[in-house]
């Protein structure tokens, strides 16, 4: 029997006496091994259900550890925002985790040891204000927020318990104030609030991919450099300038100053570093307006360079005197009105265009309305209204008609580039398109150019001449409009130009607000002292990071309108 | 016989019954200590990679062109900027280094035998002392506290 299953064992029927007691005994044993066989099927059940159903497929979520937000997650309450890089893949901004710390009372073990030790890390908080908001009855109190490693470090040291740390992300800009007035900054919710940070808010909070920019954050500081070191001298109020592309409308420099520390913007949103000149301020920039007046009449009406115009009188009209600052009086060729920046010449072209084909021609440029721009803020230029004729002869040498700097610069890109109009932008593309919109056509963009050169070899800009890299531009002294009326000590010089400027690549544009003269300038403070020579230094130290060669032995291009200027006219 | 196959049969199925319990939790042991493993590694990625993310910033932040160009003045002064004369279209404008032919120079080699009209040697005042004569550095010092001006002529000759 025994050699059997242990089961027969349960068929054995013993007879006797006391078999019925047996029995009894029997019953209960099955009854005892069933509860035990249920029992341990329980047990098993609930073992594959932890280890398999909970185990596999929920404890990634039920994961009791330390919680962490996924690197560079775009989650919905997560205050990370996607990185912006300059043009050469430099940070702009970018988002770092930082630990901030809260205390939770109940569970601090020694409130006056913690505090002692917390004073310690953070000598800039006073020990009874951590005492008294650790002994407090409420169960959450904020320490400081945003700690750096070290700190963090140190406080894991204390290990006190009710210490608990909470990550979230901080929004962080490399280059400091080197771009404020572009990429703007974001607040401690991580919610952009100006500059590029405002205007690709929702792409940068639900992004992990960088937004690439044209600026080059190279020739963003010397731009800043040239025009803070200009201001010094010049004692001025502010600045701006830009670096364009010609061809397509990338922005490689911007600066407007004075401006903002990102990490700490100014609370006074009207405060001066806020304000951003580039795109925001409209200003009567002058002179720089007589490339656009000179265009259009080459433009449309094909007259030779050799005509001249009549500057020995001012011109009179409703009430008004148009004087030159440097009074030729006698006839001036076209070449020698742009070159000595006659203000009477440039209104009688004027005249010849009419107010029509002078709007028209503004308008193409798109002089006369906002432009559209990567960042929101963008101001609306501020034009004559109703446009009556006096209003074409002084819009002719930049006043009454202002505009925003870059869209002069970007105006200037279309009357160089062989005349295409072009979309200024900051956001880079993979493939820049090429601008096909045309204005004036290739020969008029030549004759601008000599024209240009001109300005820069024989005229008002020559101290933005460079040897190497041939600038030309136009430069700009347009007296400010205060309350109504124009004050003579207050100015805006400015310059605007191209280089090189045999076949253009880049535009530049500088403008200096209020400058006052200095001991070295003989008493002036135009743009032929304070701009032109801020673009010849930053022409020459770009030209090299931009790569373009430098043509010692090059041949003028401004030297065949030489035979149009007289002896007088050349300075 | 039938009896034998019969229970047989059922050591068998409860043999595999025990083998796949045991197995089965075997497995999914194996799974969640690989799992505790992934896990881990998936923390140390994200920390690893908020750590490149610091580092990133810090690097651009270290190498601001202001601070670039603040250092470069600072320390490496013989270093200027490149202005547009310093760039040279054509390589073969630069002059080679001459060679010890052209410069003139003479190997130099061992006296053979010694010359005797040369006498230049012994002209030659320089006289190797172990201790400094106490009378040239009295001579010195009374020399530069004559008057200051003195002391700047003298640095003004050096410079010349």
């Amino acid at each position: 029997m025994s050699r059997k299953s242990p089961f027969s064992r349960l068929t054995i029927r013993i007879m006797g006496e006391k078999s019925g007691n047996l029995d009894l005994v029997r019953g209960r044993v099955v009854l005892l091994a069933t509860f035990f066989v249920v029992f341990y099927l329980v047990v098993m059940v609930r073992v594959v259900d932890a280890t398999i159903i909970q185990g596999l497929f929920s404890e990634a979520e039920s994961y009791i550890g330390a919680p962490q937000a996924d690197a560079g997650s775009a989650s919905q309450n997560s205050t990370f925002r996607a990185d912006v890089i300059d043009r050469n893949g430099v940070l702009l901004a970018t988002s770092l985790k930082t630990a901030s710390l809260h205390a939770d009372p109940k569970n601090i073990l020694n409130p006056v040891d913690t505090a002692k030790g917390l004073v310690k890390i953070f000598p800039e908080i006073s020990y009874g204000e951590i005492l008294k908001k650790l002994q407090s009855e409420k169960r959450f109190v904020w320490i400081k927020r945003n700690l750096t490693p070290n700190e963090q470090k140190k406080i894991l040291e204390l290990g006190e318990p009710g210490l608990v740390f909470d990550y979230d992300y901080r929004r962080f800009y490399p280059q400091g104030e080197l771009s404020s007035h572009i990429v703007g900054y974001a607040n401690i919710d991580g919610k952009g609030q100006a500059g590029i940070e405002l205007s690709f808010n929702n792409l940068l909070r639900g992004s992990n991919d960088p937004l690439q920019l044209t600026i080059d954050v190279r020739l963003q500081h010397i731009m800043k450099r040239e025009i803070k070191a200009a201001m010094k001298a010049y004692t001025a109020k502010a600045g701006a300038g830009i670096i364009m592309d010609v061809h397509t409308g990338e922005v490689l420099a911007a600066v407007s100053l004075p401006d903002f520390n990102p990490h700490a913007p100014k609370t006074d949103a009207n405060s001066p570093e806020m304000f951003n000149r580039l795109t925001l301020g409209m200003y009567e920039l002058g002179s720089t307006f007589k490339i656009f007046t000179t265009a259009a009449l080459l433009e449309k009406k094909n007259f030779p360079l050799s005509k001249k115009y009549d500057t020995t009188e001012p011109v009179r009209m409703a009430g008004h005197t148009i004087h030159d600052y440097h009074p030729e009086k006698r006839p001036l060729s076209i070449p020698e009105i742009f070159m000595v920046s006659s203000n009477i010449g440039t209104v009688h072209m004027a005249q010849d265009v009419g107010t029509d084909g002078m709007k028209k021609f503004f308008s193409d440029l798109g002089l006369m309305s906002k432009m559209s721009f990567d960042i929101d803020e963008v101001g609306s230029p501020i034009i004559p209204n109703p446009w009556r004729e006096i209003n074409t002869l002084t819009a002719s040498y930049g006043h009454g008609i202002a505009v925003s700097p870059m869209q002069l610069t970007a105006a200037t890109c279309a009357i160089v580039n062989g005349g295409v109009k072009v979309n200024a932008h900051l956001v880079k593309q993979d493939k820049e398109p090429l601008a096909t919109t045309r204005i004036i056509s290739q020969q008029t963009s030549l004759k601008m150019r000599q024209l240009m050169r001109l300005v820069v070899s024989h005229g008002t800009a020559r101290k933005a001449n460079i040897a190497g890299y041939e600038v030309g531009g136009k430069t700009g002294t347009a007296q400010k409009n205060v309350r109504g009326r124009y004050d003579a000590n207050k100015r805006i010089a400015s310059f605007v130009g191209a280089f090189p400027i045999d076949n253009p690549q880049y535009a530049i544009m500088v403008m200096v607000d209020e400058p006052n003269p200095n001991a070295k300038s003989y008493g002036y403070a135009t743009a032929g002292w304070v701009a032109a020579p801020a673009v010849g230094e930053i022409v020459s130290s770009v030209g090299s990071i931009l790569g373009i060669k430098p043509e010692m032995e090059a041949a003028d291009i401004s030297d065949p309108l030489l035979k149009f200027v007289s002896e007088k006219g050349g300075h | 016989m039938r009896k034998i196959v019969l229970r047989l049969s059922t050591i068998a199925a409860i043999l595999m019954a025990v083998i796949s319990g045991v197995s089965l939790f075997w497995v999914s042991q194996q799974v969640q200590i690989l799992e505790r493993q992934q896990r881990i590694l998936k923390q140390q990625v994200v920390s690893e990679k908020e750590g490149i993310r610091v580092l990133n910033a810090e690097w651009d932040y270290l190498n601001r062109p202001e601070r670039l160009e603040y250092l470069s003045k600072k320390y490496l002064r013989s270093m200027e900027q490149v202005s547009p004369e310093d760039i040279l279209k054509n390589a073969s404008i630069v002059p080679e280094k001459p060679t010890e032919e052209e410069l003139g120079v003479i190997p130099a080699a061992y006296p053979v035998s010694k010359p005797k009209n040369l006498v230049a040697r012994k002209q030659v005042e320089r006289i190797v002392r172990d201790t400094p004569e106490v009378k040239f550095t009295e001579e010195k010092s009374t020399a530069s506290v004559k008057d200051f001006q003195s002391v700047l002529n003298a640095i003004g000759e050096m410079d010349e």
